[in-house]
């Protein structure tokens, strides 16, 4: 898939889905350069497994795909796109819940296929920070969905609140006081996590 | 404690830069004498430290050609017009002709219903009759066939206990249904009688072959 066209790498989110509403197949290939790593790294914060992170986008972008047409401009398109992600996520997590597979042990990094992006270019990331990262991950996992999600949009994908509050369809109101729970719930499970470590 | 309250309602706020300068004076005194506010603060605020500086996952070398080749396969079968056709409403034929067939069958068997059970009905005891008066039919004797009439029926209608007719008009009825029987009866020697026994049968039988035929 091209990425170095400059005329393409300009334009928006919103002007490159027009033109593949109008059928240019380049097109949809920068929108998926574009959002597809974004989108791994919620859909693995969400679900907890790499290999079904992966299968959620490459199945949001099929959706993408064939209900290119549902889109329409009034909708920011990153919206639009996380709201089918998240969609997707939350079926896997019923779909993994249905099939009592939730094991927390499977959380890991040793899958070859995926690149880490390095933070600091000049050391190798060691293992206490992997460790943290497991603590961390460990933590959102055991938050109910709704604050998994609205916690991955704000602090991990940075997102504003008041696109958050677009993708999962609240008001400004309810996505600021819901995040801040979350963020407490979720400081209260890295407090617990890191005694029990320190313990350990 | 109604400040160590709004504190925690703000915090997420407050951290992000979004709350008005008014109120965020009053957290900030507040967290100056209050140590346990103090410490949410500095674990929220570590806690979003360590969200925002996760390590970024990148995409497995062979997404893109995974995808292209699920889109491949997608637009290949969108190009299939069979695939337009849901199952749910590819079995809507199916469906209707199962539907039809049994309407058609159902209307077949309840034209022919009256002369299936008729034919069964009368089929034996017409045949016995037959092989009764052939049986019994001796010269100088006369066998008098059975005539059906509806007076047995009638007879729990207008007849009063004991078998005797209750009115006038119905003693009337008696008679003439009582006269009507002997002259029938009279009018009838033994061959013509076995000749209309087999001339009403003859057209049941074949008419109960005819629905045979027809299944």
């Amino acid at each position: 898939m091209p990425t170095e066209i400059p005329e393409y790498n300009r334009i928006s989110d919103e002007e490159l889905i027009r033109r593949f509403q109008e059928g240019d197949a380049l097109a949809f290939d920068f929108i998926v350069n574009r959002y597809k790593d974004q989108l791994l790294n919620f859909a693995y914060r969400f679900v907890g497994n790499i290999e079904e992170a992966e299968d959620v986008v490459q199945e949001t972008f099929l959706r993408l795909y064939r209900n290119r047409h549902a889109y329409r401009q009034i909708a920011k398109f990153s919206t639009w796109i996380y709201t089918i992600a998240g969609n997707l996520s939350k079926t896997e997590l019923r779909k993994r819940k249905r099939r009592k597979l939730v094991s927390i042990s499977d959380i890991g990094f040793d899958e070859k296929d995926y690149q880490i992006e390095d933070q600091h270019a000049d050391t190798e990331r060691d293992v206490d920070s992997v460790l943290k990262e497991e603590v961390i991950q460990k933590a959102i996992e055991e938050l109910s969905p709704r604050f998994r999600q609205i916690i991955i949009l704000r602090d991990i994908q940075e997102l504003s609140y008041e696109e958050v509050g677009k993708i999962l369809k609240i008001p400004l109101g309810t996505v600021k006081s819901r995040v801040n729970r979350a963020r407490l719930k979720l400081q209260a499970k890295l407090q617990d996590l890191d005694v029990k470590k320190k313990k350990k | 404690m109604q400040n160590c309250k709004f504190v925690t309602n703000q915090l997420g706020e407050y951290l992000d830069g979004s709350l008005n300068i008014s109120e965020a004076s009053v957290l900030e005194q507040h967290l100056r004498v209050c140590s346990s506010c103090r410490e949410k603060y500095a674990g929220v605020k570590q806690t979003i430290g360590r969200l925002r500086t996760l390590p970024k996952l990148k995409t497995s070398e062979h997404f893109n050609i995974i995808l292209k080749a699920r889109l491949r396969k997608e637009a290949s079968t969108v190009g299939n017009p069979k695939l337009f056709i849901t199952p749910r409403l590819w079995r809507l034929p199916a469906y209707s002709m199962a539907a039809l067939l049994f309407l058609a069958v159902g209307i077949i068997i309840g034209r022919n219903w009256n002369s299936v059970i008729s034919t069964t009905a009368m089929i034996p005891s017409s045949q016995m009759q037959a092989e009764e008066l052939k049986s019994e039919s001796q010269p100088g004797t006369v066998k008098v066939p059975e005539v059906e009439s509806p007076a047995p029926v009638r007879v729990n209608y207008y007849h009063a206990v004991g078998g005797q007719p209750r009115s006038p008009q119905s003693q009337i009825y008696y008679q003439f249904r009582e006269g009507q029987k002997s002259r029938q009866a009279r009018s009838l020697d033994n061959r013509d009688s076995l000749e209309k026994v087999k001339s009403t049968q003859q057209p049941i039988n074949q008419r109960f072959n005819a629905t045979l035929v027809s299944f």
